[in-house]
């Protein structure tokens, strides 16, 4: 997986691309760490260029759901399709999460 | 036991010439068990993602990767007969490549399934793939909870265990094989083997929003069925083409 960090007043916005799974632990710590840094009031995660996600990655925006709560952080996840799409549907993300096309 | 593969392919980029006789030795001593047509066996050493794709996008049955050692017998559980596709990977190479990607490509070759097949194939090997390296091969236990601390500890405990020569040269076995209508693959691993019945329990109890334990609810949406062998190292699952 890679992302990039768009800044925006307190609107972050993450650009994720590539893969996101179970390799991907290290990266998204970093990810996460970095922009719920106090300063964001609103994180956007954007899926738009992101090809696939597996269960493993699915699990770590609940970890990032459940910092963003901790640090009242209001977090969205847009733009996804495809696999990405279809694995939020089968995990029923948006009963969890603010999901937006 | 019947006789040797009757053809060996090799690639040979770069590998001295001693270690392909060790190779066609050790070829020479793989079973096909009651196989009538012969096999096309490959062997890959220290594949990157290329080297992978290009290989199981080639016309071999079976790719196996040569890790300073040759693991022994690792034609033994090929079908009777029919076609087949498979890939033997060291747990370093599994936990570092997109193997569920290239496979369902080379896969998708080979029988001419719809993307949509492929894609669900894709998903839900993906699952069983992150499941053989991660709680099978590194022995990794559940990790509950939905904290970054979490998801250090896993990713620390991960990268130590890979670290450790006998776990990381550990196998993961994925072997393909179809019919006109049905497609099965078994998934199997040298871990210590887990019960798909606890599994499924715990799954049923875990939080909505728990960190682990989402992967057998893909598969079963993706999946025509799934089960589990040899005391659980070895998942099986089936897809209609």
């Amino acid at each position: 997986m890679d992302y990039r960090r768009v800044n925006s007043g307190d609107v972050v916005e993450l650009r994720l691309s590539g893969r996101f799974t179970f390799q991907d632990n290290g990266k998204f710590r970093e990810m996460t760490t970095e922009c719920m840094d106090g300063k964001a009031k609103r994180i956007v995660m954007d899926f738009g260029q992101m090809e696939f996600i597996d269960s493993a990655g699915l699990g770590m925006l609940l970890v990032a759901r459940s910092l963003a709560q901790e640090k009242n952080v209001d977090l969205t996840l847009s733009g996804a399709k495809g696999q990405v799409e279809r694995m939020f549907s089968i995990s029923k993300f948006s009963t969890l999460f603010n999901v937006v096309s | 036991m019947g006789a040797a593969p009757a053809t060996a392919k090799f690639w040979c980029d770069g590998i001295p010439v001693g270690h392909i006789v060790a190779w066609c030795e050790w070829i020479a001593r793989q079973p096909v068990g009651n196989r009538r047509e012969g096999v096309r066996l490959a062997l890959i050493d220290r594949p990157d993602e290329e080297s992978l794709r290009r290989m199981l996008l080639a016309p071999v049955d079976a790719i196996v990767e040569v890790d300073g050692t040759l693991p022994e017998r690792e034609t033994r559980e090929l079908p009777d007969d029919g076609a087949f596709c498979l890939l033997s990977l060291t747990t370093t190479s599994a936990y570092r490549l997109f193997v569920a990607r290239a496979f369902s490509l080379g896969l998708a070759q080979r029988t001419e399934i719809s993307n949509t097949v492929r894609a669900n194939i894709e998903t839900a090997l993906q699952e069983v793939i992150a499941n053989a390296v991660i709680h099978g091969n590194l022995g990794i236990a559940m990790t509950p909870g939905t904290s970054i601390a979490a998801v250090a500890e896993l990713d620390d405990l991960t990268l130590r265990r890979l670290g450790d020569p006998v776990l990381a040269a550990r196998r993961v076995r994925i072997l393909a094989s179809w019919t006109k209508d049905r497609i099965e693959i078994r998934v199997r691993d040298e871990g210590q083997g887990y019960s798909l019945e606890m599994a499924r329990v715990a799954a049923e109890r875990r939080p909505e929003d728990a960190f682990c334990g989402r992967g057998l609810q893909v598969i079963g949406r993706l999946a025509t069925s799934y089960s589990v062998e040899s005391g659980g190292t070895c998942f099986v699952m089936a897809f209609r083409r």
